[in-house]
Formats: structure tokens, C-alpha cells, sequence
């Protein structure tokens, strides 16, 4: 249809995404996002920003009562915001595949470790066990599991955390998906374990050349793996641009105050906190400028209206008035 | 209390395991010494299993040691019980833990639970105990009014403004914080850092803070103690054990939470 053009160019294309909750909260309200192939892309923002609930609308596995209401989702150019059940499960675990935050909970108490990930393959293709299981070892090898003949005969609860999330990971990438989508996948694990994962998901993003939409609120492993940073305030996208360019020279006010919280050695001992606390999560349709009440920036113009993006370079935007010229 | 002491607490070879035979004793925490002088900060860090959260119950004597010596305010404390231990020091320890919606009773407003660990004590009065609580409120930054208000009604980063309350309005000598906030968004955990940074200020307590993440190490304590497989492999200065590690431990550990110095 009339999307042929874009095919090639953007595995992931959201326009105008729009997610209400049953009693008509806005929690997401207006994100557009496009993911190149083999590109990086982050996804930051606080809890609320509405950065897992845009994950779930394109995963298509929103929670009961909770809807889309406006906007678009393509994925390789087809439309997949409305679905059957049976077209979405062809995409799920196929072409794209998801690692989930808490890897405790995603994995079945009572079925062993091998078992669970060469369900995959049962449902999406037509190999052989004998074939299945090379696979199922392959991929193991490949998250850097070792002893995979051992582990996969394991319970979920004999591994440990990293291991688990290895698990996912194995899962999610096992029929070469060609979009990771990875929410917040190293929150509930310690420094050591969180940087073999990021450097694991480089891997995969290398050498499968698979695209990936990483989720976090920490700058710190955004900085590490991704290409490109969207940051997410109350269901809107306020700032796009490099990774770089983001955490060099934000422009949006929101965006460098966040940056500022985060501790570095220049700072010990001193406060971090110049912005002011959010008061209640607003969740009617946005009229003006919803960081407004938080700004130390703020001028008559951001109460009235909502500011668009504003380019600065390419592909950097914000959406901010004092970017207006 | 006149009894002379120079370390607010001393661990002495202490032994810990959680397994119920003592035939087949597989340790927690081995041989563990650490001491910690008066109003000292002290950020203690490891991997998650590597008993960091064992050593905190054992100070504050939620579990007894298989052998060896805690001494705090240079008295033995552990094998005295939480009674004893109330009785003894008007509880010079306490807690604040890395969940924050798990460690209030969800039936009991914010300023009943304000109260409480004076009511405990019995040694006020009801209304000199309220507008303690009123004002300790106020210095966490909440406002007064969200003395009524039950703990669904908070969001996590207040919440944790309350537990630090809860802790310090008996003015503990001790502070032990676990994980304050590693469950907090930066925004959050900045503001909840900068609470801490003023209270530290207020009322002067030493603070043993546990957290994997060593940013916040580095940004709030004097001294860091990193814990590896049980037992300390380093412990010093913040500022020398950053810009040099001698442990290869902590020297791996630095290395993968990306810390660098612009010197």
C-alpha cells in the first residue's frame, strides 16, 4: 500500500502514538519513533513517562483495559497497530523478540531452562528436535552460557540473576529477530553483571545485525550502547538527537536537569537536585508545555500552548520554546 | 552515657551462615573485621550474594553471628536481643530499607507511623511525641499535611523521605541504610541523596550506607568498605580506593561501572 516506500528504510516507524487507560488517561499521549536497521535506539524517561507502556503497544501485549486510541505503528511497513491475535503471534518471538526487566518472573518455575527456550523454535519453525536442540546449545553459546548440555536441563531457580537474563536473551534472539526490544533488562542486576549484559546486546546488535529499542531511566548504560536517545517526559517525546549530542549539549530543560541528578566525582558531597519535584502526574490531554510546572525556565508562552520539536542539527530536536527563534 | 569508646562500632572475625546444621556450615560472611569511627560514612559495596545485606542484620541483631564480636559504643551487642538492645542504647541503630512500599503497614497513616518508635519508648508524652513527629515531617520535606495521609497515597521517593524520618527520629547514633535508592528514579534519587546530605549535616549520625551502585558511593560517603565472597578485600578512604585500587576486585568493579576521574 501506500507504505511500500518506507519498507526498507525503518524496521520500527510509530506516528502519533496515543494510549489511554479505560477511564481515559493519556498515558501515552503523542510519540513518534523511527528505528533504522541495525541501529540502537534509546528509549529514557522517569516511571510514568510511559516509556514501557509505548513498548508494550508495539509488542501489541498491552494490559487488559488499556488501548490505543490514535496513531500508527509500523513494523517493516506493515501496519501492525490492529492485528489479529494469530498475525501478531507470526511477529512475536519471530521477527521480533523482547527481553522482558524482571527475569525472575518471566520464566516458568516448572519447566526446565532448554525446554523453554526451544519453544521458540517449536512454534515458529519446522526443524527437526535434533535440529532444534543444536540450536537451542548454539544459542546458549552465543548469550555466553557456559555448560549449556548442564544448564539446560536446569530449573529457572538453579540459575542466577545474570544468568536468567541470559535466558531471555537466548529467547528473544533465537530465530534471529530483526527487532530486540530490550525493557530496562539490567535494573535488577549488580555493575558487574549489568556491563556483561550492555557489551552482550552490542554483540548481538554486531553480529546479527539486529535492531534494538533499548528502555531505561539510566543514563549511565544508554551512554554505553545506544546510537540514538529519545527522552520521554509524561507520554511525550521532549528531546531526539545523537547519543552524543544528547548528553553533550541537551537542549531541552528537562533533559539537563536529569543529567545533572546523576552523581559524578565533580559534584561529591554537593546537591544534585535543582529541579523542582513533580507534583501529580497530569493525566487530562496536554495543552501546554507539561515540564512547565517543574521548569526554572518557564515563561508565559509554555502555560498557553505546546511547543513543537524544534531542530537544531541534524536530527537533534527538542521541544522547547526557548528554542523558538 | 560516659563509657569511652573510639569506634562508634568494631566488628571483630565475625563468622555468619544462614544453613541449619552446623556439621555442614557453608559461610556467608568469613572472618569479617571492620570498625567504623564517629560520624563516619561509610559505603560498603559488593555484587548482589556477597553478603552485604547479612552483615547489616547482624548489626542490627535481626540474626547472631556463628562466632565472633560486634561492638558498639564499646560494648559487646551480639548476643544481646532487640529487647536489650532497646533497653540499653534507646535503639542506637537504625534501618531504612531499599523498598519503600514494603516497609510500611498500609493500614496505618504516615504520622501514626511517625510516631510509633517513640511511643514504643514511652518516654514522652503523646503530644510532645506528635509534634516530634510533625516536625520531623517538615525536615524530611514533606508537608504537614501529609501527616494523615496512608502510605498508597506517596510516591516511592517520599516514602523513603518518611522511612528516613521513621529511623532518625529517635536519634540514632547508627544509621544503617540498605539500598536506599537503588529502586528510585535518578530525578528521585538525587533529591532523596540531597535529603541525606542535609540530615547527615543535622544530626550528625554515622551512617553505614550498603549499595551496589558507586556513583552514589563515591558522591556521599568518607569511606568505602568492598566486600567480596564475604569477607572485606578493601576498605579506606573513598577518595584513595577510586583513584587507586589495589584490590583486583575493586579494580574490576570500578572498571565496570564506567568511573572515571577527569584528573
Amino acid at each position: 500500500m501506500q507504505n511500500d516506500l518506507t519498507k526498507s528504510e525503518y524496521i520500527l516507524k510509530v506516528e502519533h502514538l496515543k494510549v489511554v487507560s479505560a477511564q481515559g488517561a493519556e498515558l501515552v499521549r503523542d510519540v513518534s519513533l523511527k528505528i533504522k536497521p541495525g541501529e540502537i535506539v534509546g528509549l529514557v524517561g522517569e516511571s510514568g513517562s510511559g516509556k514501557s507502556i509505548s513498548t508494550m503497544a508495539i509488542a501489541g501485549i498491552l494490559p487488559e483495559g488499556i488501548s490505543i486510541a490514535q496513531g500508527n505503528i509500523f513494523f517493516k511497513g506493515q501496519d501492525i497497530t490492529r492485528i489479529t491475535a494469530q498475525d501478531r503471534c507470526k511477529i512475536n518471538g519471530n521477527q521480533l523478540g523482547i527481553i522482558y526487566q524482571d527475569a525472575s518472573q518471566s520464566l516458568n518455575p516448572l519447566i526446565r531452562i532448554g525446554k523453554q527456550i526451544d519453544e521458540v523454535l517449536k512454534i515458529h519453525t519446522n526443524l527437526n528436535p535434533k535440529e532444534r536442540r543444536n540450536r537451542v546449545y548454539g544459542t546458549m553459546r552465543a548469550v555466553n552460557l557456559s555448560d549449556v548440555e548442564k544448564l539446560a536441563k536446569r530449573y529457572p531457580h538453579e540459575l542466577s540473576g545474570g544468568q536468567r537474563q541470559r535466558v531471555l536473551i537466548a529467547m528473544a534472539i533465537i530465530n534471529n529477530p530483526e527487532l530486540l526490544i530490550a525493557d530496562e533488562p539490567t535494573t535488577a542486576l549488580d555493575v558487574s553483571v549489568q556491563a556483561q549484559i550492555i557489551e552482550l546486546i552490542k554483540l548481538i546488535n554486531f553480529s546479527r545485525k539486529t535492531s534494538v529499542l533499548y528502555i531505561s531511566h539510566d543514563f549511565s548504560t544508554v551512554k554505553k550502547l545506544c546510537d540514538r536517545v529519545y527522552v520521554l517526559y509524561q507520554g511525550i517525546p521532549v528531546e531526539v538527537g545523537a547519543t552524543t549530542q544528547i548528553i553533550m549539549q541537551p537542549q531541552h530543560m528537562y533533559t539537563k536537569l536529569l543529567l545533572e541528578s546523576i552523581p559524578t566525582p565533580e559534584k561529591r558531597g554537593q546537591h544534585l537536585m535543582i529541579m523542582r519535584a513533580r507534583t501529580k502526574d497530569y493525566r487530562g490531554s496536554a495543552t501546554n508545555c507539561l515540564f512547565a510546572e517543574r521548569c526554572p525556565k518557564v515563561f508565559e508562552r509554555c502555560r498557553q500552548e505546546l511547543p513543537d520539536m524544534y531542530e537544531m542539527c541534524d536530527g537533534h530536536q527538542a521541544a522547547c520554546f526557548l528554542l523558538d527563534k | 552515657m560516659s563509657e569511652k569508646f573510639h569506634n562508634i562500632l568494631e566488628i571483630n572475625n565475625i563468622y555468619a551462615s544462614y544453613s541449619a546444621s552446623l556439621h555442614k556450615l557453608e559461610y556467608v560472611l568469613k572472618d569479617l573485621s571492620l570498625t567504623m569511627k564517629p560520624g563516619e560514612c561509610l559505603g560498603l559495596v559488593g555484587k548482589s550474594g556477597s553478603g552485604k545485606t547479612t552483615l547489616a542484620n547482624l548489626i542490627t541483631g535481626f540474626i547472631k553471628p556463628i562466632s565472633g564480636k560486634i561492638l558498639f559504643r564499646g560494648q559487646e551487642v551480639q548476643d544481646l536481643s532487640l529487647r536489650q538492645r532497646i533497653r540499653q542504647f534507646n535503639c542506637g541503630i537504625q534501618m531504612v530499607f531499599q523498598d519503600p512500599y514494603s516497609s510500611f503497614n498500609p493500614k496505618m497513616t504516615i504520622g501514626k507511623q511517625l510516631m510509633e518508635p517513640l511511643l514504643i519508648r514511652k518516654s514522652l508524652s503523646e503530644s510532645e511525641i506528635e509534634t516530634k513527629a510533625r516536625h520531623m515531617l517538615e525536615q524530611v520535606g514533606l508537608s504537614a499535611d501529609y501527616f494523615l495521609r496512608y502510605p498508597h497515597q506517596l510516591s516511592g521517593g517520599q516514602l523513603q523521605r518518611v522511612a528516613l524520618g521513621c529511623a532518625l527520629i529517635v536519634e540514632p547514633c547508627l544509621l544503617i541504610a540498605d539500598e536506599p535508592v537503588s529502586s528510585l528514579d535518578v530525578s528521585v534519587q538525587a533529591q532523596v541523596l540531597d535529603l541525606i546530605i542535609d540530615l547527615r549535616k543535622e544530626f550528625k549520625f554515622s551512617c553505614l550506607f550498603i549499595s551496589h551502585d558507586l556513583a552514589v558511593i563515591y558522591h556521599l560517603c568518607d569511606t568505602i568498605a568492598v566486600l567480596n565472597q564475604g569477607s572485606i578485600v578493601e576498605q579506606g578512604n573513598v577518595e584513595k580506593v577510586f583513584r587507586n585500587p589495589q584490590n583486583l576486585y575493586t579494580k574490576q568493579l570500578i572498571s565496570d561501572a564506567g568511573y572515571s576521574f577527569s584528573k
